[in-house]
């Protein structure tokens, strides 16, 4: 056997997962967003998010046990006035992956397994924040021990059938660890032998109740126990949905609908991976009446104008708190000062007058019709701003930067804070990885000292970075569960197509980088379209005026930032052209596992800008 | 209860008489390599499984008349995640009165679902005899640029379940293959804190780790905190380190086994899981636009599994 260690030592920003930080990391690398505090709210909600969008850590967040511990002052008045007492359940692949291996069940034993195994689950979750109240209210450490030792008791007496006695959580927990794994093995011998051994009693049934009833139990008494208000609201945060089949939505949907009481759910999944509404009592749910939808991978509400500083803002909040929790090297160090400046991105030092370089490039790139536009707008301030140089600035400097590249050149205009900013789409996750690689870089580049520093990344190899990431981000489309090859043919397709248009066309001021779907996209299509969404590969344009609603099949969707470096593009929204006209002028791709980029395209004509 | 792993010769070795023996068509070519070398072995009674969507392929169908003709057994299919029938073939092993029974099972082609229902069995059958299970690999010949895997779907694997109620810690131990953006893919679901992997070197062919590790770079550099070398040629060396791995974690973490590697190395991870309470081992399923057609080194991997119901705990031998 031969070890390989991995070249740095692990630091917060190799975990880029809410689920991989401890309680009192997430807590203090934690950046709030507008849409947390929605949350915190006696209501149903869906929070709808790409993946690595940071549902996990909202709703861990909102778990007692960690809003407890939340420096912010509405976060610590809802605590003290004990008005929300959260729990946090992941359905995660492994815990589905124990529901979904037994395809020899009928409906009706997997929806009763499915109860039984959320209701041991909640139980689980609600002991975690049982034993976040009691620290939190009962500051005299007797009577904490006393009430522990009551409430255990009276857990124990319900959820064992009286069978067994407790005095403390702990001894809770583990007991209900044991009933899970116990369950599963019985179940594996009664499929051996094709029943139970003689005098065997069925495992846990007391989690054989209606769903939620355990959970209720305790929750009456905690109420009565420690004294709870009346309208104290419970959230059970329900994280990684998008794992559940439909039918045990179907079962969720069934208690949304008829009885939460005080007790509120928040179900976090991805764009549309929400679309089982039906119940098993009738009527199915009612948006907006039943449930609210809270959309989190942009926040429409602020005006497009102003998103970008939102996202740069969110992006070196959280840069700094990572920083600040990890090893001396980092701290002090800002995004700006690790990265730099954008030279696509910021328009510093630009002189647009006539045989300045801005005007060479336009001359050398631009269509004829763009060309006389913007030397008639030439010299008239705000207005050539707007109509030429805020649109073609970074296009024209991306253009000929990749013309230029040639042999041992390299590439470095995918580079700077901003850059890196933009290309991790305001995602948590993505933008944890990239900030990694760029302090990896620049813990490599530094001179070895005593005490390494991390140096500024050189912009050569941030482009090569983020082209890399970008790549990797692509090629793992492949193997997305059930739709891979199609996603990534389609996404291929999309890239190749806005490639061409801004690198092998004479440029207009309006360069496409969106897609439009309409009544008549194919169905196939749609579904990839919506698997793109829900991975975070194409963003919806969602309007300020409904902030939360997913297109339903009409709509205009942006390629993801994250794919620009590979496929050279300018990281913008842009204009949108038709799904179908991309589809429409693309050759078909031919297999390929990887590989340089190809032309699909033939040559076409110039379209007016 | 497992009592001990331990590789073993098929080629070299006696032989004992089997009671039962599991084969399977696929439209690989490797699947009937074993069961031609074992043509004089003393067999009972032997079962070819078959995937029921395979049916029209040219291979499986020239395999499917290989098993007819040269052991007159019929083709029993069955879906790739189903271990029903496998519990009823395995019913009747049970009224053999001779201790240890003995199994073999060719898992070369098989779902890993089936060959986990023998172990299934042998771990929870009433009979009072010992059980021996002879697992054989028939090493294969992987092709270069294989089109990527298509994940159809995760789950665990029947009695590697574990008990995946994720507060604390969890462990992701990845099995490498040639699979780099699967494994990608199920790593960004899984989203574990600590992951550790393991490829298989020596493996079936000198160039084989070297592949292996250039594909699987990034989850190697940048998420894994220890990248284990292990032999392909033995089950039990793998089982063992496997364990080794993960005992230091087993009060404190939720553990998830991923084998995406060789079937040897998924067939340790099983053993681990079944060996170890709390230990679960997902099995990603997938599928190409075409079958690969893995044929054959004419090597093989041989695997003891033994069973023992006087309740002695023992994991292997070197666990001792």
């Amino acid at each position: 056997m031969s070890i390989s260690r991995a070249k740095y030592r692990r630091n917060l920003f190799e975990l880029d997962n809410a689920k991989n930080l401890s309680r009192d990391q997430l807590i203090k690398t934690f950046v709030p967003i507008p849409q947390f505090w929605r949350l915190l709210s006696s209501k149903n909600h869906v929070i709808l998010g790409a993946r690595g969008s940071g549902k996990t850590a909202l709703a861990k967040m909102l778990s007692h046990d960690h809003l407890s511990q939340f420096p912010d002052s509405c976060a610590q008045e809802a605590i003290k006035a004990k008005s929300y007492i959260g729990m946090y359940i992941p359905t995660s692949v492994e815990w589905v992956g124990a529901l979904k291996n037994k395809p020899w069940q009928t409906e009706k034993q997997a929806e009763e397994f499915f109860q039984w195994r959320l209701n041991v689950a909640s139980c689980l979750a609600y002991l975690v924040s049982l034993r976040s109240c009691l620290n939190t209210y009962i500051s005299d450490k007797r009577v904490r021990a006393e009430t522990e030792a009551s409430i255990s008791e009276a857990l124990g007496e319900s959820w064992s059938d009286g069978a067994k006695n407790f005095e403390t959580i702990s001894q809770l927990q583990i007991y209900l660890e044991d009933v899970e794994y116990d369950k599963q093995n019985q179940l594996t011998r009664k499929r051996v032998n094709g029943k139970l051994a003689k005098g065997e009693k069925v495992v846990g049934s007391a989690f054989e109740n209606p769903l939620f009833v355990p959970l209720r139990r305790g929750i009456t008494i905690a109420t009565r126990m420690l004294e709870l208000p009346d309208d104290c609201a419970w959230l059970l945060c329900l994280d990684e949905t998008e794992n559940l089949a439909a039918l045990h939505h179907r079962i969720l949907n069934s208690y949304l609908r008829s009885q939460t009481q005080n007790l509120f759910f928040k179900i976090t999944t991805m764009p549309y991976f929400h679309e089982e509404l039906r119940t098993n009592i009738g009527p199915p749910l009612n948006v907006d009446h039943d449930f609210e939808y809270v959309y989190i991978d942009q926040d429409a509400t602020i005006p497009l104008g102003k998103r970008e500083r939102v996202v740069y803002s969110f992006a070196s909040d959280l840069f700094l708190k990572r920083a600040s929790e990890s090893p001396l090297e980092y701290q002090d160090l800002t995004l700006d000062r690790l990265l730099g400046g954008s030279k696509l991105l910021e328009r510093k030092g630009a002189k647009w007058e006539a045989g300045s370089h801005e005007m060479t490039l336009l001359r050398k790139y631009a269509s004829k019709k763009t060309i006389d536009r913007a030397e008639a707008q030439l010299g008239k301030g705000d207005a050539f701003t707007a109509t030429v140089s805020r649109k073609l600035h970074g296009v024209l400097l991306l253009r000929d930067a990749v013309a230029n590249t040639t042999g041992n050149r390299k590439l470095e205009v995918y580079s700077g804070a901003k850059m890196c900013v933009r290309c991790g789409d305001g995602n948590p996750r993505r933008l944890i990885r990239i900030f990694n690689r760029m302090l990896q870089e620049s813990l490599a580049e530094a001179p070895e000292q005593e005490s390494k520093l991390a140096v500024p990344v050189p912009p050569a190899a941030q482009t090569m970075i983020l082209r890399n990431f970008s790549s990797t981000t692509l090629s793992s489309v492949q193997s997305e569960e059930g739709i891979g090859r199609e996603l990534h043919a389609l996404l291929k397709q999309l890239g190749e197509y806005m490639r061409h248009r801004l690198h092998e066309l004479p440029l207009t001021t309006d360069q496409v980088f969106s897609i439009e779907t309409d009544e008549n996209t194919p169905d196939d299509k749609w579904k990839l379209v919506k698997s793109a969404v829900a991975i975070g590969t194409l963003f919806p344009n969602v309007s300020a005026s409904n902030p939360d609603q997913m297109p339903d099949r009409v709509g205009t969707f942006r390629l993801a930032w994250v794919l620009a470096p590979y496929f050279l593009l300018f990281p913008r929204r842009g204009r949108h052209v038709k799904l179908g006209t991309v589809l429409e002028r693309a050759e078909p791709l031919k297999e390929e596992v990887s590989g340089p980029l190809r032309l699909f395209f033939p040559e076409e004509e110039e379209e007016n800008g | 209860m497992i009592y001990e792993v331990i590789d073993f010769e098929a080629e070299k070795e006696a032989l004992p008489h089997y009671h039962i023996a599991l084969f399977s068509s696929s439209p690989e070519p490797r699947c009937t390599w074993i069961p031609n070398v074992l043509k004089e072995v003393d067999i009972d009674r032997v079962i070819v499984l078959g995937f029921e969507n395979q049916r029209a392929d040219p291979i499986r169908r020239q395999s499917d008349i290989y098993f007819s003709t040269q052991w007159g057994a019929e083709i029993q299919v069955v879906a790739y995640n189903d271990d029903t029938p496998l519990y009823e073939y395995l019913k009747g092993t049970g009224g053999y009165n001779s201790s240890p029974i003995h199994i073999l099972v060719d898992y070369s082609c098989m779902s890993r679902i089936w060959y986990a229902a023998v172990l299934n069995w042998a771990r929870h059958t009433p009979v009072p005899s010992n059980i021996v299970v002879d697992f054989l690999y028939a090493v294969g010949e992987h092709k270069n640029n294989i089109s990527p895997v298509v994940i159809r779907d995760i789950l665990s694997i029947p009695g590697c379940e574990g008990n995946p109620i994720p507060f604390s810690k969890s462990i992701g131990v990845f099995g490498l293959g040639f699979d780099n953006f699967a494994t990608l893919c199920v790593l960004d679901r899984l989203e574990p804190d600590v992951v550790y992997t393991y490829l298989a070197n020596p493996a079936a062919f000198d160039d084989y780790p070297e592949r292996a590790r250039k594909l699987n770079e990034v989850i190697r550099e940048e998420y894994s905190s220890v990248n284990l070398e292990l032999p392909l040629w033995s089950v039990e060396r793998t089982y063992v380190s496997l364990t080794e791995l993960i005992s230091p974690h087993r009060s404190e973490a939720d553990i998830v086994l991923v084998p995406m590697g060789p079937k040897p190395h998924v067939l340790a991870a099983i053993l681990l899981s079944m060996r170890f309470p709390g230990i679960t081992c997902l099995d990603v399923s997938g599928s190409r636009p075409t079958p690969e057609r893995v044929g054959t080194t004419k090597r093989m991997v041989g695997t003891r599994v033994l069973f023992r119901k006087d309740n002695t705990k023992r994991g292997t031998r070197h666990l001792e």
